[in-house]
């Protein structure tokens, strides 16, 4: 028996004991490592939300607290929209233009741990921005919400999360990379415009107005809105439907995207 | 070639692929055994990736019997004991050597000591460094790395030393040779045909999806009659192209050079006409000319 022939001793204590959740949490930090050290990812998806809240939020919002509510709900649906695209859409096409997705797909790794850890990273990334932005609201805004609000912001910013991810997968399994990012850069800015994450509706035009109850960003932001005490038409349980459609339907193309990629 | 008594970790038995109207693989019946090199040769579009994609479950025959490690390729069991290195794969930019080891040792159930693999392929002191930080060789030997930290039972490589210099590539040389020695299985597709010549225990020549030859490269190289002449003499082309055996002459500055189907009958021709000759070199076919020689028979 030599280096090459004899195993790993077992030497060092592992954090988690089972061998599948340990996998699974490797991947998971792997990932999370690799996106905080891409900068092209991290200042974009980091600077935009804190960027536009200090602008329209707390700045020119100065004078209109409902404003900085109103921001705070939908710029945190945005915070989780730029990873969910970008970390699945665009990172995914370059990781299978690089070759590095066959790779995984040869190699042991359970097709979960790999989607788990992309959606662990995406969630980092969108808790990291959603902390920030709750302390600017509070501390920069003024923002008071009752404790079961806050809660239930977080639950749905961190919720939206999900559909941005799985439609990232759609287009990262499907398309080229620089198609993939330009892509990813035309679906970030029309779901977010159009979805009224930016600016609120009522200064689109009417046409516009119904383009947008057909877009999951709006209809997630009505979520948000509703979560921190704002009111807008429609119930939540038919916008929790309509977000629950799109997803049901973005995880059935990428599932069936998934098993027939030629990686 | 006979099969020897060696337990098979691939088993293709009449495997078909056609993509549109290209028959990638032929009726193509091959086993691959544990503890040999197996190198996959031929030329572009033979078959060669064809081949390995439905070893490692990316494709599925169209008709026939594919097993990997006794398992449908691709599968679970399959993957564990499958070590890969891809030639068109890379590995994340923003990851060091150790992290992008340590991660991939972790898919394993008995993988090996990470630093242990680290200073086989002479990467200890690289072990922080990202990546994307590299050069191409010590990219693949990382590469190389990873397909063997797994310990496992079948290792299929497609040109792994491409874009190596000849230190590194002998030591991965090396490093496979151990593998093969203690037990692994070697699936190897490269257009290096010295590194076929010196690594592999067996040779696969894939033409057209089919297999046109399958023994071990001494045995490919004898089939060839022809042997290399090549002196220092005053003898001309003509007076060289008409004697005994020469199949074809040629000159470069003083060297004479002659192929011929009989060496020492062309030689001793050659001596009665130039008694002075000197710088004699005989070479026999290289793995090259036996190869060329099958695929120009092949397409006859």
């Amino acid at each position: 028996m030599n280096t090459l022939t004899a195993p790993m001793p077992a030497t060092r204590r592992q954090s988690i004991r089972h061998p599948r959740l340990r996998l699974y949490a490797r991947e998971a930090r792997a990932e999370i490592l690799r996106a905080w050290r891409t900068p092209a990812f991290v200042v974009p998806t980091l600077a935009m939300p804190f960027g536009f809240y200090l602008l329209f939020g707390i700045l020119l919002g100065h004078a209109n607290p409902g404003m900085a509510v109103y921001t705070l709900a939908t710029y945190g649906v945005l915070a989780a929209l730029g990873p969910g695209l970008f970390g699945f859409g665009a990172g995914i096409a370059a990781d299978r233009d690089a070759g590095i997705l066959s790779l995984k797909r040869v190699s042991p790794l359970p097709a979960g741990a790999f989607l788990f850890a992309r959606l662990a990273a995406a969630l980092v990334f969108t808790l990291t921005v959603l902390l920030g932005l709750y302390a600017l609201a509070v501390f920069g805004a003024g923002v008071v919400l009752p404790a079961g609000s806050w809660l239930k912001l977080l639950v749905v910013h961190l919720a939206s999360v999900v559909p941005f991810c799985l439609l990232g997968l759609c287009i990262g399994l499907r398309i080229g990379g620089s198609a993939a990012m330009a892509l990813t850069n035309i679906l970030f800015f029309s779901l977010a415009v159009l979805g009224g994450l930016w600016m609120p509706l009522s200064i689109f035009p009417i046409w516009l107005q119904h383009v947008s109850v057909a877009l999951p960003t709006y209809h997630l932001g009505a979520l948000a809105l509703q979560a921190s005490g704002g009111g807008t038409s429609g119930g939540s349980v038919q916008h929790a439907l309509v977000v629950a459609a799109f997803t049901a339907v973005c995880a059935a193309i990428a599932w069936r995207s998934w098993a027939r990629a030629e990686v | 070639m006979k099969t020897s008594s060696l337990p098979l970790v691939i088993d293709a038995q009449r495997v078909s692929r056609r993509f549109g109207a290209v028959q990638a693989l032929s009726d193509v019946t091959l086993g691959i055994e544990a503890g040999r090199i197996t190198a996959l040769l031929g030329p572009n579009g033979a078959g060669k990736t064809s081949f390995v994609n439905l070893v490692l479950g990316r494709g599925r025959p169209d008709s026939g019997s594919l097993s990997t490690l006794g398992a449908a390729p691709g599968s679970a069991l399959a993957r564990e004991g499958s070590g890969v290195m891809l030639q068109s794969a890379a590995l994340a930019p923003q990851l060091c050597l150790r992290e992008h080891l340590e991660l991939h040792a972790g898919y394993y159930a008995q993988p090996l000591a990470v630093d242990d693999v680290l200073a086989r392929l002479d990467l200890t002191k690289l072990s922080n460094r990202r990546y994307g930080a590299l050069s191409g060789g010590q990219q693949r030997r990382l590469q190389l790395a990873i397909a063997i930290c797994g310990k496992p039972r079948l290792l299929v490589l497609d040109e792994p030393t491409l874009a190596l210099d000849s230190e590194s590539r002998r030591l991965c040389w090396a490093v496979i040779r151990e593998l093969a020695d203690a037990g692994t299985a070697v699936l190897l597709t490269t257009h290096l045909l010295d590194e076929a010549q010196s690594l592999a225990d067996r040779v696969v020549l894939l033409a057209g999806g089919k297999i046109v030859a399958d023994a071990t490269p001494d045995a490919l190289r004898a089939r060839v009659a022809e042997q290399q002449i090549r002196c220092r003499s005053g003898v001309t082309i003509a007076e060289a192209s008409r004697l005994p055996a020469v199949l074809d002459a040629g000159r470069d500055a003083d060297h004479l050079s002659i192929r011929s189907s009989d060496a020492a009958a062309t030689l001793r021709a050659l001596f009665t006409l130039d008694p002075r000759l000197s710088e004699l070199e005989v070479a026999r076919a290289s793995l090259e000319d036996a190869l060329d020689h099958l695929l120009q028979k092949e397409a006859a």
